[in-house]
């Protein structure tokens, strides 16, 4: 019988904590926050920016035991915070703090001058915004990442293919050295215009980004040459 | 029969307590759910995409040579022939011109009602940003040339898995 009322008890105490958490929800936010880190290089640099930007909705439940949140909110203001890291180089940014309902924004730029061809990078970054009653109400980071300059000489041995005003031209590794290049590896399409001819050999600097040390992207810009060159 | 009272009395108190709990919020929670673009690039939507890579590409009015520089590099390795992507760089500056503004006055606009303990209308702002990002992606389809637009296109659809944007909602 005791073990039947302690039992019932315990659900008891149970059933109105669980209504005791639910009515905890004072505060609904909705956000529409959104953050884009863009890496790329002109052949000499390393560029890597993150930007952050949107809105939140805080409402407060109109409930009695949420009046005291509704009279803290008139102060609150939420931060938007970035950064990134390239190499052993950090490039925070703190953007300008608002309203709960303001629109707020950040952005940082970072830059690896003189890029040593083939070194791999550190590139972490995150971008957040902070509210001064709810804490962080966005958070969104990477690591993992590396990014290298890396070159790739090459020479246009699969023809071209036009198709409606752009000429698809076809490379293969031209390269003055026995490196087997990092991008650019057996072959990669560069375009033009379909008035214009391929140049027969380029330069073709790229940004190669590793993912837990996997190559996962080389994005490149094509600059023209006059014969094979060393490659990275 | 203590233990009997122990219970009662706290399910009296956890049903008397949220008022007091909720004033007392901790100043940090659990990690916002955030929608990764590596993972599940379907789930950015396309104006977002775009107005994340416009705004990052372009520059403000009277840029320094190092904004400049970058912008080049930015907009370079989206493969675009030289006349589209002056045209692109032209279509971005201007959507920043007109983004920063529009965001500026919405935003002074929003402190003075908070202010006065009123909330402004931030779903029709929300609204008022996406149409723009829309009219410059059709500024952007009408300006470059076919192949050039479906590289762009393609290329902002890439770049969606560097991006990470909030899940629809947050409950405290």
């Amino acid at each position: 019988m005791r073990a039947s009322i302690l039992s019932f008890l315990a659900v008891v105490f149970l059933a109105a904590a669980s209504t005791g958490a639910a009515a905890q929800s004072c505060l609904t936010i909705s956000t529409d926050y959104a953050s884009y880190m863009s890496g790329s290089t002109d052949g000499v640099n390393l560029y890597a920016s993150v930007l952050l930007d949107g809105s939140a909705y805080m409402e407060v439940q109109p409930y009695p035991y949420c009046e005291p949140i509704e009279n803290e909110l008139s102060s609150v203001t939420h931060t938007p915070l970035v950064g990134v890291t390239l190499g052993s180089n950090n490039y925070p940014a703190r953007g300008e703090s608002g309203c709960p309902d303001c629109y707020i924004e950040a952005e940082t730029d970072g830059t690896i001058a003189n890029a040593t061809q083939g070194e791999d990078y550190n590139c972490t970054w995150y971008a957040e915004v902070d509210c001064s009653f709810a804490g962080l109400i966005f958070n969104s980071s990477e690591d993992g990442v590396t990014i290298a300059l890396t070159t790739t000489y090459g020479q246009n041995t699969l023809g071209s293919q036009v198709i409606l005003d752009t000429r698809f031209c076809g490379y293969t590794p031209a390269c003055s050295n026995s490196v087997t290049p990092t991008c650019g590896n057996p072959s990669w399409t560069v375009q033009y215009s379909s008035s214009e001819e391929c140049n027969l050999y380029i330069r073709n600097p790229f940004i190669a980004v590793k993912v837990n040390g996997v190559l996962t992207e080389c994005v490149g810009v094509e600059f023209p040459a006059s014969g094979p060159g060393p490659c990275s | 029969m203590r233990c009997i009272a122990t219970l009662t009395f706290l399910a009296v108190l956890s049903g008397v307590c949220p008022a007091n709990a909720q004033s007392n919020m901790p100043a940090h929670h659990a990690p916002v759910r955030v929608i990764d673009g590596a993972v599940n690039p379907e789930l950015i939507p396309d104006l977002t995409a775009y107005r994340l890579y416009l705004l990052t590409i372009s520059k403000p009015p009277n840029p320094t040579d190092e904004q400049t520089k970058r912008t080049d590099a930015d907009t370079r390795k989206a493969g675009l022939q030289e006349p589209d992507r002056l045209s692109l760089v032209a279509i971005a500056d201007d959507f920043n011109y007109q983004y920063h503004n529009m965001v500026k006055a919405y935003n002074d606009a929003a402190t003075a009602a908070w202010k006065q303990g009123q909330r402004s209308d931030l779903p029709a702002f929300r609204r008022q940003r996406d149409q723009l990002v829309q009219s410059t992606i059709d500024r952007l389809n009408h300006t470059l040339t076919p192949g050039g637009w479906s590289t762009f296109n393609t290329y902002v659809q890439a770049e969606k898995r560097r991006m990470k944007i909030a899940a629809p909602e947050v409950g405290q």
